[in-house]
């Protein structure tokens, strides 16, 4: 008896079936011994790599003789898992870290001169307003401090006096830095109000500094209110109109996107500026254990304490600008 | 219909993902959002009774500035539920327990594995997605926008993908026959299919379709009652496709 041409189909499938399915399994073996391993044989990498380019063509094969198949569906899953292992970047974190401080962290800050720049620019202003508002009128100062704080500096001392009896250095610390490290976030993140939110954080910020530095003044206060924050305020303050800069680049991304998609454009913008802030986070660390641990404590003198910020300071001027690494010529790629 | 995004392989080779909408978000969110509760939680109250020997606090206000109690009790039990997601979708490529038990992973806009930046970028407007209560904003901007992105996805260019689950068991069941007998792909495709799904189908419904398989494909009919049939009939399901 003669076979129908579907069985004759059939039976064809199922021998190219048989001759590829060892292949297969071979494949997926390989494709879990090559994820996440520095030690393999390049052979066998080589051999996942062709098996991937033969892998393709069965799909396409698949797809036309078993269409809606399991068999399909299988092979379409072993290609993206293929895929996704070939195309991913090599994943080390610390690497990739020191690529992004010593090259693109630089070129973003460059990027962002103008609105660091604006930044700044409000953070004074809102400062200088918030100081006039606060000296003008002292009842004011209830809008920035709380009516414990009042109190104190009206008994002609700072809240700040007395903090290491109260809380130890490393709590209020890691306190001062989780504080910090959310303000630095949310007034990045609140750019994506068209950058509004930016610019009421920075506006808030500032005048809180100038409207309590103004109260104190009232009181002969602000000298000792000076002396306290020298030490992390530089690096502190720099951080937020940093983060102010980043919110207001996502601001003019979705006011002005250009030739992009207005989605592009914020992708492309928060990507960039996202750079500053995560650094940023990281010298917030810094600063809240300055702030934690030598701020509060007479046992260090305004020498000290201007040393000690003017030279984090710097350190943040030389890390942001990329002078702190040694010249050399830019790689392509930060793992090649 | 479902949104979806395409990788081009070697070969030219077209393979769609399709991506995940607010429901398959939510059910992954909720789940971990019990994980990293439960397991901060935990740690809570492990550490608390270590240190302290009991789970009740008389005095809370020195109990939270002790040094000792802040750093082995607050702030572990604080930094598994904030640090939870960026910390697993970084050391787990795009996926969480509860990512992974929904079958879906965060990946770059083109298809390929988001990099770390980008994960981070995403979890840091969490802050935003999360305004005012509850992720509102992020539910209501997934609900508008045509791939269900939250503010982060779209900062950070990521989209959420399910993670196609075809697995080798079902290719081990539907070729390992050595080539011998007289089933077609398609109809070992049929029956694996049964065979995968045995244990949630109903007992009545998968007594009939294992009957009617048995019986179109020429095969004896197990006799028996109730727990034997049944285990009778799923073994001889198996001994078709082997």
């Amino acid at each position: 008896m003669k076979a129908t041409p579907a069985k004759k189909s059939d039976s064809a499938i199922a021998h190219w079936l048989q001759g590829r399915v060892v292949l297969w399994r071979r494949h997926e073996s390989l494709l879990r011994t090559q994820r996440g391993r520095k030690d393999v044989d390049s052979s066998e990498t080589l051999e996942f790599v062709n098996g991937y380019r033969s892998l393709s063509r069965d799909v396409s094969l698949a797809r036309n003789a078993l269409p809606n198949s399991q068999i399909t569906v299988y092979l379409e899953s072993l290609l993206l898992r293929s895929y996704d292992l070939i195309h991913r970047k090599p994943y080390n974190l610390f690497r990739q870290f020191i690529y992004m401080l010593r090259y693109e962290l630089p070129q973003v800050v460059r990027e962002l001169r103008g609105a660091i720049l604006i930044s700044v620019a409000i953070f004074m202003l809102s400062a200088f307003i918030g100081w006039w508002l606060v000296y003008t009128y002292p009842e004011l100062a209830a809008l920035f401090a709380s009516p414990k704080m009042i109190e104190t500096v009206q008994k002609g001392g700072l809240w700040t006096d007395d903090l290491l009896n109260v809380t130890p250095s490393s709590i209020l610390s890691v306190g001062i830095m989780t504080n910090n490290i959310v303000v630095t976030m949310s007034a990045f993140v609140l750019g994506t109000l068209y950058g509004l939110g930016t610019l009421y954080m920075m506006s808030l910020n500032g005048a809180m500094l100038g409207g309590v530095f103004a109260f104190t003044a009232r009181y002969n206060l602000a000298g000792k209110l000076f002396e306290f924050v020298i030490a992390h305020g530089i690096v502190e303050l720099s951080v937020i109109m940093l983060a102010g800069a980043a919110g207001m680049k996502i601001g003019e991304a979705l006011v002005r996107p250009g030739q992009l998609t207005r989605r592009d454009a914020f992708n492309k913008a928060a990507s960039n500026a996202g750079k500053i802030i995560m650094v940023g986070a990281l010298l917030l660390i810094g600063s809240g254990l300055i702030e934690g641990y030598v701020s509060p404590n007479p046992a260090f003198s305004m020498a000290t304490r201007i040393t000690i910020g003017v030279s984090y300071g710097v350190f943040m001027f030389l890390l942001l600008s990329g002078w702190i690494w040694p010249r050399r010529k830019q790689r392509s790629d930060a793992n090649s | 219909m479902t949104e979806q995004i395409s990788i081009t392989s070697a070969g030219g080779v077209e393979v769609k993902l399709d991506l995940v909408a607010l429901g398959g978000r939510s059910y992954a969110f909720i789940l971990d959002w019990h994980f990293r509760f439960l397991a901060a939680t935990a740690w809570f109250f492990f550490a608390l009774r270590s240190l302290t020997g009991g789970f009740l606090v008389e005095n809370p206000k020195a109990f939270t500035s002790g040094t000792s109690v802040f750093y082995l009790v607050l702030l572990p039990s604080l930094a598994i539920y904030f640090l939870y997601h960026p910390v697993l979708e970084l050391a787990m490529h795009g996926r969480t327990p509860g990512k992974r038990m929904a079958g879906i992973r965060i990946v770059a806009k083109d298809g390929s594995s988001a990099s770390s930046g980008a994960i981070l970028l995403r979890n840091i407007f969490r802050l935003i997605d999360s305004l005012p209560v509850f992720y509102v904003l992020g539910i209501l901007v997934c609900l508008f926008n045509k791939q269900h992105l939250r503010i982060g996805d779209m900062a950070a260019g990521t989209v959420l993908i399910y993670e196609e689950q075809a697995s080798k068991k079902r290719l081990d069941l539907i070729m390992d026959n050595g080539g011998t007998h007289t089933l077609s792909t398609q109809q070992r495709e049929l029956i694996a299919e049964v065979l995968e799904r045995w244990r949630e189908l109903e007992p009545d419904k998968r007594k009939q379709m294992a009957q009617e398989l048995l019986q179109k494909f020429g095969q004896p009919m197990p006799s028996g009652r109730g727990h034997k049939l049944d285990h009778a009939l799923h073994a001889n399901l198996q001994q078709l496709v082997k």
